[in-house]
């Protein structure tokens, strides 16, 4: 118990202060004690000594003149002092007057006196005192007193004693009372710093007002505690910061595993898609070797090849655009347009697969003519995706729908059906790229599922939004385009392929490796009355430039020898063929290449498969696609 | 010194012891003796607790009149003794001798005038001593009595006066009887 009070600060300083006090009192104590004692025998014997040396003048003429009687009053006077127990004066005689404090007991004299001088026996201090008359020794007084220097010493120590305690309490008050202004910071320190491990709150501070070192202690402390708090809530946010980024790269994990899970099956579907032509087309080819000499046998399998291939090449456009919407390359011009000419242009697309399907068309535009601002292809590529998905998902027979009406300066188009629908769930999804609502190997229809994906894009792209409704599974579907409306046209725009003026002949240079293309199409532009110079190789193609000279070249980029980008920098450097017109014919559709192409001095870029009908419009004058220097 | 105030002392206990335990008739002459011997020691004493008004000579004189025995002692007391560094000398004188040069003069018992001896001692300025009964209305200072057997003195102060000469306060304290103005 002690030991646990001495522990504390409080119980050692108080335990301090207690004994240095102690060891100083005690100290004084026993010097003033012995000083004391020293001093009490002196005075005694002092004293003692003048009473004598009083007694032995007032009794020299007594003595001398042998009056006994007066000498006898003489010592009586010491009644005074009742301390001197008995006194006397002797003569050379012997006993001359003697006196006794008490007349009851009768001292006790010596016979003799003894030596001049004080001596100290038990209890009693006795003093021989010479008397001297006229420079003579005529008598001895001799004085016993009580002498109680022991009681004496008793008592002063227990006075000391007293004051002793009485300081030690005292002290010990003070002690308790000046050692809260150490203590009390310190208490505080210890308590905030259990608070603070109990609580983990590193914003509690010590409030002290103390000085010096205590307040040094104190002002550390607490900026102890600050820094700890900084940098435990900057470890609490940086764990914050790593667990979200945790959740971010988990999310993006899943993301990717997701995107890598809808890559594999759109593989799966495109390399089906792809296929399914070919059989077609195989057969097409098997039909025109059996039956080469049936016209209208080879006929039907021309039509049914090309249709097939058509739907190969737009099944490669739609994958072009999927490579252009995921490197965000995806553009579109902005020209004015009217919402008729780009729904008659769907409507051109998808009319003959609604009507081999039996679907009956409605289609319902306001009568006022809306004046948009975008790219008219694309446009038609949306609404002719939506009107696809709508034949392709409707049973046979089914009822298909498009109607446009102004709504807030907006038109709203809607393209309805009455197929499959779409479950609520899928609702937004479908507009993901390679989603479809039914992903079965065995589903009757085809796609690769980006015409959704790819819409979205587009109007996006033209500032506009796209939804899909559906009350359910069975239930028909309707996807709602919402367009930006041009109130005021600037003006109309001349019919995109112009006025066919009287067709021109031209020296044209054909370079492709490919010989069946190449010779395919040279023979369709020479049979048109054009001069064609044909090369299969980038040194032939050069050489055939600088002597045929030609007004245009379409130059294959895959070209053996010389490629088309180092064939098109030569020609650039031939002065005499500085007014040809080169023409990128290529497999590389993105932008990079086009701009690749551009830079080597191609003004134009064509991707393959090229249609003959895309040559013949450059030569008529078309510049779509051509780089913004010509 | 020391010697000397042994043998006084030897002389004043002995004397005290006879007086104490000695019968009176048997030892009347022994008496008479130690009697002599404490005036005389006496006399020698007075002089320590007189002041006196002339000057001092560098010697004391005591004139011992009609007391040869007094005298004798009284040499004898004398003899290497000094009383505030003064040596001290007696002279034995007959009736009508001078009294100049005297501190102090004993009269005897034996005078037949001793007023004439005392009045000039008055006027001289002398300590004067007697041992009769009527020594002060006689003019004395100082006057011997046996009381108890004891050898006392008594003391006139007027005579002192008279006499020029001053009895210590301390002399007057062992005094038997003390004679005040008015007397």
């Amino acid at each position: 118990m002690l030991r646990r009070h001495t522990g504390t600060v409080r119980g050692r300083l108080i335990l301090m202060a207690l004994i240095t006090t102690l060891v100083a009192l005690v100290t004084t104590s026993v010097c003033m004690l012995v000083y004391d004692v020293k001093a009490f025998q002196q005075n005694w014997v002092d004293d003692l000594t003048t009473q004598a040396e009083i007694v032995a003048t007032m009794s020299a003429p007594a003595v001398s003149f042998n009056d006994p009687a007066a000498a006898r009053q003489n010592l009586a006077l010491l009644r005074v002092k009742p301390q001197i127990r008995s006194a006397a004066i002797y003569t050379d005689a012997g006993l001359f007057a003697a006196y006794g404090l008490s007349p009851l007991e009768s001292p006790a004299f010596p016979a003799r006196p003894g030596n001049i001088g004080y001596s100290i026996k038990g209890g009693s201090m006795i003093v021989y005192h010479p008397i001297i008359d006229n420079g003579e020794r005529v008598g001895t007084v001799y004085i016993n007193s009580s002498y109680r220097l022991w009681d004496r010493v008793v008592s002063y120590a227990m006075i000391l004693a007293g004051v002793l305690v009485f300081s030690l309490l005292i002290a010990a008050l003070v002690a308790s009372e000046l050692q809260k202004s150490i203590t009390r910071p310190l208490l505080a320190v210890t308590g905030v710093a259990r608070e603070v491990m109990q609580r983990r709150d590193f914003s509690l501070r010590v409030d002290s007002n103390a000085s010096g070192e205590i307040a040094t202690l104190v002002a550390a402390f607490n900026d102890m505690l600050g820094e700890v708090g900084r940098r435990a809530h900057a470890l609490q946010e940086a764990n914050r910061t790593l667990e979200h980024e945790m959740q971010v790269r988990q999310g993006a994990e899943r993301a990717l595993l997701l995107a890598d899970r809808r890559k594999d099956e759109f593989l799966a579907t495109l390399a089906h898609e792809l296929r399914n032509p070919l059989a077609p087309i195989r057969t097409g080819l098997d039909i025109m070797r059996v039956n080469s000499k049936d016209a209208a046998a080879v006929e039907r399998a021309r039509t049914i090849m090309e249709r097939q291939l058509k739907q190969m090449v737009r099944l490669v456009d739609d994958l072009l655009d999927v490579s252009r919407i995921t490197t965000g390359k995806l553009t579109i011009r902005h020209d004015h347009i009217r919402l008729r000419d780009v729904v008659n242009d769907a409507l051109e697309l998808v009319k003959p697969l609604a009507e081999a399907q039996g679907h009956t068309l409605q289609v319902l535009l306001p009568e006022a003519p809306v004046h948009l601002l975008g790219d008219a292809t694309r446009l038609a590529q949306v609404l002719s995706n939506l009107l696809n998905n709508a034949v392709k998902y409707t049973q046979r027979g089914g009822a298909i729908s498009l109607g446009a009406e102004m709504a807030s300066g907006q038109v709203r188009i809607s393209v309805k059906d009455n197929g499959i629908g779409i479950p609520p769930d899928m609702l937004d999804e479908i507009f993901e790229l390679f989603i479809q609502a039914d992903t079965s190997l065995e589903r009757s229809t085809a796609g690769l599922g980006v015409g959704l994906s790819l819409a979205r894009k587009l109007v996006e792209l033209h500032g506009g939004t796209i939804r899909a409704h559906s009350t359910g599974r069975g239930q028909g579907s309707e996807i709602v385009v919402l367009l930006p409306v041009q109130e005021e046209p600037a003006a109309l725009p001349a019919g995109p392929q112009g006025v066919a003026g009287p067709a021109r002949q031209y020296r044209i240079l054909l370079a492709d490796d490919n010989v069946d293309f190449v010779n395919s199409i040279g023979a369709l532009l020479r049979s048109m009355g054009h001069t064609v110079q044909i090369s299969h190789d980038g040194n032939q193609a050069l050489m055939a430039a600088e002597t045929f000279v030609p007004d245009f070249a379409f130059l294959d980029i895959g070209l053996p020898l010389l490629n088309g980008y180092d064939l098109a920098r030569a020609i650039r450097a031939r002065p005499a063929l500085r007014n040809t017109l080169l023409v990128a014919v290529t497999g590389w559709g993105q932008q990079k290449d086009r701009q690749q192409a551009f830079e080597a001095g191609f003004e134009g870029h064509l991707v393959k498969p090229v249609g003959f009908e895309q040559i013949s419009a450059i030569l008529a004058g078309s510049r779509e696609g051509f780089a913004h220097a010509v | 010194m020391r010697q000397t105030s042994h043998i006084l002392a030897r002389i004043a206990a002995s004397l005290l012891l006879a007086l104490a335990f000695c019968c009176a008739a048997g030892a009347a002459g022994q008496q008479q003796n130690l009697e002599r011997s404490v005036k005389a020691a006496f006399l020698y004493k007075f002089l320590g607790y007189v002041e006196f008004a002339a000057e001092l000579p560098p010697q004391l004189t005591v004139g011992v009149v009609g007391a040869a025995d007094i005298a004798a002692e009284l040499s004898q007391i004398a003899v290497g003794r000094s009383v505030n560094g003064r040596p001290i000398a007696v002279k034995a004188l007959r009736e009508g001798d001078s009294l100049a040069g005297l501190q102090l003069v004993f009269v005897g018992a034996d005078v037949q005038r001793p007023a004439q001896v005392l009045r000039s001692a008055q006027q001289g300025g002398v300590l004067s001593v007697t041992e009769i009964d009527s020594g002060l209305q006689q003019g004395s200072v100082i006057n011997f009595r046996l009381i108890e057997d004891r050898v006392r003195f008594e003391v006139s102060l007027p005579s002192a006066e008279k006499s020029n000469v001053k009895l210590s306060s301390r002399l007057l304290s062992v005094a038997w009887q003390v004679q005040k103005g008015g007397q």
